[in-house]
């Protein structure tokens, strides 16, 4: 099997893993984590693969749901600024030098301030909970891609064989269209595909330090977060399963992006 | 003596097809050559046709995804790969052909010194700047800061201090103008006299003959013959293949002519003729001109010749007739009046590097329907075959890309046309296919013709008129 | 020479005003949001006394700290103050707040400038391994366990490594910067630094994964370049010719991708001292932010873009001195 035919089935995989967590996740009934006080603190087993926590909960049955919460959440927030960010990044490479001024002003003042910085200002201003999260996030990861976009279709726009085609007498718009969009829709998917794993752990992170979806949802940053309390209690597996199961998707997110950048890149697309 | 045997050479790459798919390309089938000391042989093949890699396969440095097989020998013994790591840079040496092959971080000097192998670095490398006409100060430069013939005369010395038995030069005179061709060319000339064994690789059969002792004739990934310089000569009759027959016909300085019968265009005074007014441009208020005061008349049915030093901004000249850039003074007018400043532009340019022409994610069926309908007629003068429409442009070699970038710059609204060096990297008889069929068509359609090269030859033999732009 | 340090010294000159412009814009924008934001100061500086409070009382409250004017007056007025380095008071801590993020940042800047250290030097090392090594069974592991890495909540790590090392193992503190209930004089530096070394750890482990790939990616290039091949035709190989080529090639890049980083390392540092309670500075922004210290959490943020504009101005200053073909491409 060559290294293409294995890019693609690596990328398929992940992206097969992630919709499984995320409908399983859904699919999960609200009973399957309820409250079991007979069952509290109990290691993990066969019955309770993840064990159960101090109100009897299976953790397993949680983190699930949590799971399906943060992609959910993540894979809004991550289209939001995907969205945003072409917006501007062709804006400030096709109307003009004001325009582009303007934006790459845009992005030098949205990249000045550390992403969890932002985040506590915006979920502070947003009042906390899921609107917060998702401006927050939103808000802090459309820069990159922006700029990634706006070199791209600048570096377009002065290729010989665009300015050629202008003086064959073709329209911007079908310029834009037949000549421009075949080369950024890889680049387009690629870096929105990759924004999903910081969109995830941003997420989970502003969640953890309390700005983030309220502690009534199963969210993985609310376990690990409570999961604090119990530590020096040696209930090791209050955090160490969610955690990893956190990484895993975030982890398959990664795969995905990078497995279909490589088939997809010119450079790297004949090794 | 002879220093290298080359036996039925064949190398071969793994290029990922659409899809999925590995495919063996062969790049060079069957290469089969012998070099000896104090000679300079002259591996002449078109652009882009694979014979570079065989200074790599020489030195052992070809890719990972390449493979190799054949006999070389050096010095009557096998070149195996051991062989190859020990003699690299010692006695077997390689002259690249552009400034990206040298480290951009270190000064000149320093790389012209690690590439010492007997005597004290400093000494020699003084020593041959000295011999190369290069300052002293030189060395303390870095290469982005070497003009075009400075780098040149580095990259021999870095040849000439390494003690090399064996040089090859890959590509070294890249559409120079004449005077610095001589001057490269006479480098080589001089490490032969010196005793070394020169392998000269290059598409340029009319310069190689100037310098060469023998001419290895390379096409479709084999030598298809080796001859003395001198059997190139008048009607190219001591030559025994066909190929390097046509091949040296085809030279604008011989025959030039493949129909028979075809002259040059006389001029007729119909139509608006393009007119360049005074034109003036530099890259920005404070930046020096570039040039001033350029005024051109072209008429419709008129061939004329642009040639200049490099640099000296003809290809800005070209750009600003066809509306690519816009004048800091002057104005150009078509029968008087200003060119459209949208829709198809009558005056067509078409560029000296084709791969840069074509969008690679389009076949090139689409690429030439871009240009307005495929005339079946004008295909057959440029030689497109109909199997080439449905490949990618990375499938396709310089010189049939360039004949696709002349269809398509020859749609119904084309009233002059500018050739910016089109053929300037391209063999002589792909050369010659493409002026011929290029004159035809604007005699036929009463094209105004600007042809800019520095190619002394081929402007003789097409233009009725010659500009030379100076600095 | 001078003609270079000119250049320089000018382009200094207008990187900072853009810098000082940018500044303001962030501290305006930061000041808008947080005047839209539904926390009521004063209910969040009285707590749970709210009930007592009368309207009369309240509106005295709100004219003392001029929260009666218009929000580009308030605004006005909390620039020329922060201007003379007056940031106002925390309503936590009831200290100025220069003097909050002071000690603070003294408390971060020991953890951050460790991890940085550690994971600069670590993800150097590994990443021209890798590049070196491409293709082996070694390059692989690299590549996936940064993947993995990077991958990896930082806040996880934090916790992973507590519970292993010190409430399993007990060779570490569970948590904050100082022995707990110690006076201030008998703390020592090794006290310190025993309470330093898990969130450092864990603030390096991820900074690692990323230093690593962008080397071995960088690294890669320039084994594929023209300029490689061609010291590989004149005989250079091995150690040599990496040291020569390859080493000299990345370590501009490499050096200011590290200053370039300052942002991230800021946030990372936010998460190691929330796992670990270490009262730093990205904690006491935590607690800006949960309990409404609006003074607090502007001043906060003023400082972190100070922060990572210093980082940025660094390794752009270093690209404009260091590498020639900025140095005497402007000069010449």
């Amino acid at each position: 099997m060559n290294q293409r035919l294995r890019l693609l089935v690596l990328a398929l995989a992940a992206a097969m893993f992630l919709l499984a967590v995320w409908i399983g996740g859904a699919l999960v009934s609200e009973e399957r984590y309820a409250t079991q006080l007979a069952l509290r603190n109990l290691a993990p087993s066969l019955q309770h693969w993840f064990g159960t926590d101090w109100l009897g909960r299976d953790m397993f049955a949680r983190t699930l749901k949590g799971l399906s919460v943060s992609v959910g959440v993540g894979i809004i927030a991550a289209a939001a600024s995907s969205l945003i960010a072409v917006v501007l990044g062709l804006a400030a490479a096709v109307l003009g030098r004001w325009a582009d001024r303007f934006v790459t002003w845009l992005i030098d003042l949205f990249m000045s301030v550390p992403h969890l910085v932002s985040l506590i200002l915006i979920s502070f201003t947003l009042g906390g909970g899921l609107p917060g999260v998702v401006a927050g996030i939103a808000l802090t990861h459309w820069p990159s891609l922006a700029r990634i976009i706006r070199a791209e279709v600048l570096a377009l726009r002065s290729a010989e064989y665009v300015q050629i085609s202008r003086r064959l007498g073709k329209s911007r718009m079908w310029i834009a269209g037949k000549h421009m969009l075949p080369h950024l829709r890889p680049q387009l998917i690629v870096g929105a595909l990759l924004l999903f794993p910081h969109a995830v752990l941003h997420e989970a992170a502003i969640t953890f330090i309390g700005l983030g979806l309220s502690p009534h949802e199963p969210a993985i940053g609310i376990i690990l977060s409570e999961s604090m309390r119990y530590l020096s209690t040696g209930m090791w597996w209050l955090a160490f399963f969610p955690g990893l199961c956190l990484l895993l998707v975030v982890l398959a997110f990664d795969v995905m992006g990078r497995s279909l950048n490589q088939l997809w890149n010119p450079h790297t697309s004949q090794r | 003596m002879q220093v290298l045997e080359v036996k039925d050479l064949a190398v071969s790459f793994k290029r990922y097809e659409r899809g999925f798919r590995q495919k063996e390309t062969d790049v060079i089938s069957g290469l089969n050559l012998t070099l000896n000391a104090g000679e300079i042989l002259a591996v002449v093949g078109a652009s882009g046709s694979g014979k570079s890699l065989l200074a790599h396969a020489v030195l052992g440095i070809l890719p990972d995804n390449a493979a190799m097989s054949g006999e070389i020998w050096f010095e009557g013994e096998p070149l195996t790969p051991m062989k190859q790591a020990a003699l690299r840079g010692k006695a077997i040496a390689f002259i690249p052909q552009s400034v990206t092959y040298l480290d951009p971080l270190m000064r000149v000097g320093e790389q012209v010194r690690t590439s010492v192998r007997t005597g004290d670095p400093a000494v020699e490398q003084r020593r041959v700047f000295e011999r190369y006409c290069l300052r002293p100060e030189a060395a303390k430069l870095y290469p982005f800061q070497l003009s075009g013939g400075m780098m040149r005369r580095v990259m021999v010395s870095m040849a000439a201090v390494s003690g090399a038995r064996l040089i090859i030069a890959d590509e070294p005179t890249p559409g120079l103008d004449p005077a610095s061709l001589a001057q490269a060319l006479g480098h080589l000339r001089e490490l032969a006299d010196a005793g070394a064994a020169v392998m000269l690789i290059t598409h340029d059969l009319e310069s190689s003959v100037t310098v060469a002792d023998r001419i290895a004739v390379f096409h479709a990934g084999r030598t298809v013959e080796v001859a003395p310089a001198s059997a190139f000569a008048g009607h190219g009759d001591a030559l025994r293949h066909p190929y390097s027959q046509a091949l040296w016909r085809a030279l604008p300085q011989n025959e030039f002519q493949q129909i028979a019968g075809s002259r040059l265009a006389s001029v007729s005074a119909s139509g608006g003729s393009m007119n360049a007014d005074n034109i003036g441009f530099r890259y920005g208020r404070k930046q020096p001109w570039l040039f001033r005061g350029m005024t051109l008349s072209l008429s419709p049915g008129e061939i004329v010749g642009l040639s200049g030093t490099s640099g000296s901004g003809k290809t800005t000249f070209a750009r600003i007739l066809a509306g690519y850039e816009r004048p800091f003074e002057g104005n150009v007018t078509i029968h008087g009046a200003p060119p459209p400043a949208k829709g198809f532009h009558p005056v067509q340019l078409i560029f000296q590097h084709p791969e840069k022409s074509v969008n690679p994610r389009w076949r090139m069926r689409e690429m030439l329907r871009e240009g307005g309908e495929a005339d079946e007629r004008m295909m057959e003068l440029l030689g497109i075959r109909e199997e080439w429409l449905d490949r990618w442009p990375h499938e396709l070699s310089g010189g049939e890309l360039q004949r696709f970038c002349v269809a398509r710059a020859l749609g119904p609204g084309t009233r002059f046309l500018i050739a910016d060096e089109i053929t300037t990297m391209l063999d002589a008889i792909t050369q010659a296919q493409i002026w011929h069929a290029l004159l035809q068509i604007a005699e036929e359609r009463n094209l105004g013709l600007l042809v800019i090269s520095h190619d002394e030859s081929l402007l003789k033999r097409l233009c009725t008129r010659r500009i030379e732009l100076t600095r | 020479m001078a003609m270079e340090m000119n250049h320089i010294f000018l382009w200094l000159i207008r990187k900072t005003l853009r810098s000082a412009v940018l500044l303001v814009a962030v501290c305006a924008v930061s000041f808008f949001l947080i005047k839209q934001s539904p926390v009521d100061p004063v209910q969040a500086y009285i707590g749970a006394d709210m009930m007592r409070v009368s309207p009369e009382q309240r509106a005295q409250i709100e004219r003392y700290w001029g929260l009666d004017q218009p929000g580009a007056v308030q605004f006005g007025s909390w620039l020329s103050a922060a201007v003379r380095g007056d940031l106002g008071t925390s309503m936590m801590y009831r200290q100025p707040v220069a003097d909050v993020i002071g000690e603070r940042f003294r408390n971060s800047l020991a953890l951050m400038a460790a991890a940085w250290v550690l994971s600069g030097l670590l993800g150097f090392g590994l990443g021209v391994l890798a590049a070196w090594k491409q293709g082996t069974w070694a390059d692989r592991l690299i590549r996936w366990y940064c993947y993995a890495l990077a991958s990896t909540p930082a806040f996880w790590i934090g916790l992973v490594l507590l519970m292993v090392f010190a409430v399993w193992l007990g060779w570490f503190p569970v948590g904050l910067g100082i022995p707990a209930g110690a006076l201030a004089e008998e703390v020592t530096i090794a006290d310190r630094l025993h309470h330093l070394i898990l969130p450092a750890l864990t603030l390096s482990i991820v900074g690692v994964a990323g230093v690593a790939l962008h080397t071995r990616q960088k690294l890669m290039d320039v084994m594929e370049s023209d300029y490689v091949l061609f010291a590989k035709a004149r005989g250079e190989r091995g150690f040599t010719l990496l040291r020569r080529h390859g080493l000299r090639n990345i370590a501009l890049p490499a050096i200011t991708l590290q200053f370039a980083s300052f942002s991230e390392l800021f946030g990372g540092a936010v998460l190691a001292e929330q796992v670990f309670s270490y009262p730093g500075l990205g904690q006491a922004a935590v607690e800006a932010g949960t309990r409404g210290d609006v003074p607090l959490l502007l001043g906060i943020v003023l400082f972190s873009a100070i922060f990572v504009f210093a980082g940025n101005l660094i390794a752009d200053l270093l690209y404009q001195v260091v590498d020639p073909r900025i140095r005497e491409g402007a000069a010449g």
